[in-house]
């Protein structure tokens, strides 16, 4: 009891979501897709077919799996926030804390501390794929492909870059979930924001609009602090793409927020 | 069995459930909504030049075709015969192959056309101008012998491959061409009326031999690389009723075609013992983009696609969640039956709320794709009366309706609305999307094994590995065959659990 309130808020929140079984799982779900699928791609790759120079953007094809991964924790974020409405128990939540700023506050540590955790096992676990898998298809130091490290500063950079993403997924996800209140709209609404974007990218042919969509899609510019190598051919900075998806995930959160201040529970 | 279980009024009870819920209904007309809203906003992000190409050509009826090869030829007025022997068809050496390094990234279009085939044979032709009308009869390297007139129409000959007696007969406006094993018996092969034949036209032998098409496709986009090859035949026995001299002439934009393993000058021609060896190089055929204006107008199904998996999931999920599912049953104990008529309410509501997707999509973004030069000749102005695009817009109604049925079978299967609206969603985009990344020919199979194959029911062209949207690569009754078989799979996991289980 004598800890302030803020943390006792994040408590309870830690305490809910740990206690629910589905949590475990997504995040494994979460960290399993997004190695396995780094370990797919970069077991995939052979230097013998690639052109020659060879540019293949081995740390960037070593995370790829996020795009996959991120499914899990989106998931789990939209859950751990409608799953309340659903079963009920905003009301005896807010009860416990009438303070409701302090409940999001509380819920969005937990998740961010989860979607970070996630983000940092599944980078690691995507990096040691790629040392693993590609030395062993070609792509070695004498090819001019040296083992992935972190030491590497735009390797770095794209590892940091990656949990951010992560973590900021995670962010709009639970935001959507103040907004929607409602599990498959949240779901659904994620999902889509993510990955409709690329999709619609492919069909529109104009250089200029593909430009445009591909800068202000979440997943394409979030995830650009991927890139390595050829960077002006990515269509935003690396860290103004995750810019832009800070504002999205800021966006959610700041309108689940305001919306959860002015509504009734139910 | 009595009234209440019988199965209209078992549709008319889910059809109920699924209209009673307003959130539902107005998720509906949103999914039809975002359809057509997205496909309009979109369309103008799709523009295209072809009009304006330099190498553009179109055809006697305006439509875009490739008039390349070389003629030798002498013009001749009124009615007239030409006969001619092919001695040989050999395709030259070149440099066609790519190097291997190259080469692996690189698929090579195989175009099953016998438009796309080098050949040598006899023709007759309003003018020497790439575009004009003609007729022609002639030995193709691996198909046989065919008549092809005006770049569009073919009849196939016998399936001749050595030396070959070809005829061609002008009487009037109608010319008819024959074959011969010898020069003695004739075999009469078809009669044609090109568009626009003068009564003075120029009438000859000549030999094409198509560029191999290589394309590139894979991280989001996609290229199109073409070798030119050249061929060479030989002619004997040439016969026409006037003796005039033969002059060679490369038809069609051949500048081109001289740096990179083509024919210098296009081609050429050597007389020698009383015959002719000529080499030519160039495609006479049709030419149409490979861009579909048909996809093109409905991109916005991929977003009415997720208000329709939502949907989907909720009708079967929603029972579970509220404890409905107990009354429903025991309203009708027959399991089996619920769920048919929650899959027949379903499907009849998405297909037409896709439809109506679909056609409003089609009727706002094609006069939108018009103004982005999506014009005649390279593009003509599709109606909602072809074929192709009738078949385009029900099937894909019939996908979106598939893909939800496919949405309620997991919900039954999962119990669970955001693990099932997952799955189907990611079913559908996971593959799309990283049938993007991967290079070549290689996302063929996700798209024949998974939802995503569906999204080829939005093509009225056939299937082409040109483009760097994957589900071009396979053939719209493909696509919706693929979707039916997870509907079909999904539904019957759906009814076995339900019978098995507990509710």
């Amino acid at each position: 009891m004598t800890a302030p309130r803020p943390l006792r808020a994040i408590r309870a929140e830690w305490t809910k979501l740990r206690t629910l079984p589905s949590t475990g799982w997504l995040m494994l779900l979460a960290i399993l897709g997004t190695v396995g699928l780094a370990l797919a791609i970069t077991g995939s790759l052979d230097y013998t077919h690639c052109d020659s120079p060879c540019t293949v953007d081995t740390t960037k094809l070593s995370l790829a799996g996020v795009r996959l991964g991120q499914v899990g924790i989106v998931v789990l974020a939209v859950l751990a926030v409608t799953a309340e409405y659903s079963t009920r128990t905003i009301q005896p939540t807010l009860i416990a804390v009438p303070h409701r700023f302090l409940v999001v506050l509380g819920k969005l540590g937990v998740l961010a501390m989860l979607g970070a955790t996630t983000g940092v096992l599944a980078v690691a676990g995507s990096l040691a794929a790629g040392r693993t898998m590609l030395p062993g298809n070609g792509f070695t130091a004498a090819h001019g492909f040296p083992a992935l490290s972190l030491a590497d500063d735009l390797t770095r950079r794209a590892a940091i870059g990656t949990v951010l993403y992560i973590g900021l997924v995670t962010l709009l996800g639970a935001g959507l979930g103040l907004l929607l209140r409602d599990t498959a709209g949240a779901v659904t609404a994620a999902l889509a924001l993510l990955y409709g974007s690329p999709v619609v990218a492919t069909f529109v042919n104009d250089p200029t609009w593909q430009h445009r969509i591909h800068r202000f899609s979440l997943m394409d510019a979030g995830l650009t602090i991927q890139a390595t190598r050829n960077l002006a051919a990515e269509h935003i900075g690396p860290w103004a793409g995750l810019g832009v998806l800070s504002l999205y995930a800021a966006a959610a959160v700041i309108a689940g927020l305001i919306v959860f201040q002015l509504r009734d529970t139910h | 069995m009595n009234a209440r279980e019988s199965f209209p009024r078992l549709l008319l009870a889910e059809w109920t459930k699924l209209r009673s819920v307003s959130r539902w209904v107005i998720t509906l007309i949103g999914a039809a909504a975002l359809t057509i809203g997205l496909s309009y906003l979109a369309a103008s992000g799709n523009k295209t030049n072809i009009n304006a190409h330099a190498d553009f050509v179109t055809g006697p009826h305006g439509e875009p075709v490739a008039d390349a090869f070389y003629f030798v030829h002498q013009q001749v007025t009124g009615d007239a015969t030409l006969t001619v022997r092919v001695a040989s068809l050999t395709p030259v050496p070149g440099r066609a192959q790519l190097n291997p390094r190259e080469g692996d990234s690189l698929v090579p279009l195989n175009d099953p056309s016998p438009f796309a085939q080098p050949a040598a044979g006899i023709m007759i032709k309003d003018s020497t101008r790439p575009g004009s009308s003609y007729a022609s009869v002639m030995l193709t390297a691996a198909q046989g012998v065919y008549m092809q007139w005006d770049f569009d129409a073919d009849r196939k000959g016998s399936a001749s491959s050595g030396a070959r007696w070809l005829r061609l007969v002008r009487s009037g406006n109608a010319i008819t061409g024959y074959e011969s094993a010898d020069g003695a018996a004739w075999q009469k092969i078809g009669t044609a009326t090109p568009k626009n034949l003068p009564s003075t036209a120029e009438i000859g032998f000549y030999v094409s031999s198509p560029a191999t098409v290589y394309t590139s496709r894979g991280g989001g986009s996609s290229s199109v690389t073409e070798r030119p090859t050249s061929a060479q035949a030989t002619f004997d026995n040439v016969q026409l009723g006037s003796g005039g001299t033969w002059h060679g002439v490369p038809v069609g934009d051949q500048a081109r075609l001289d740096e990179k393993g083509g024919v210098s000058g296009g081609g050429q021609v050597t007389e020698a013992n009383g015959g002719y060896a000529v080499v030519g190089t160039g495609k006479v055929g049709p030419r149409p983009p490979d861009d579909d204006m048909v996809e093109a107008a409905l991109i916005g199904v991929i977003a009415g696609l997720m208000a329709l998996i939502a949907i989907g999931v909720l009708y079967a999920t929603s029972e579970y969640r509220r404890g409905m599912i107990r009354t429903t049953l025991a309203a009708t104990p027959r399991r089996g039956r619920v769920l048919a008529a929650k899959a027949i309410v379903l499907g009849t509501t998405s297909f037409l709320v896709g439809l109506a997707g679909a056609v409003g999509s089609f009727v706002l973004a094609i006069p939108v794709l018009r103004k982005q030069g999506f014009t005649p000749p390279g593009f003509p102005r599709p109606s909602l009366t072809d074929g192709s695009v009738l078949r385009a817009l029900l099937l894909t109604a019939a996908f979106m309706a598939g893909v939800a049925v496919v949405g309620l079978a997991i919900g039954v299967l999962l119990r669970h609305s955001a693990a099932a609206i997952t799955i189907t969603i990611v079913l559908v985009l996971g593959p799309l999307i990283i049938g993007m990344i991967l290079p070549g020919t290689s996302p063929k199979w996700l798209m024949y094994t998974t939802l995503a194959g569906g999204m080829a029911t939005q093509r009225a062209k056939p299937p082409t590995i040109t483009l760097a949207e994957p589900w071009a690569m396979i053939g719209p009754w493909a696509g919706i065959g693929v979707v039916a078989a997870w509907a079909a799979v999904t539904l019957g996991l759906a009814w076995w659990q339900l019978r098995k289980r507990d509710a």
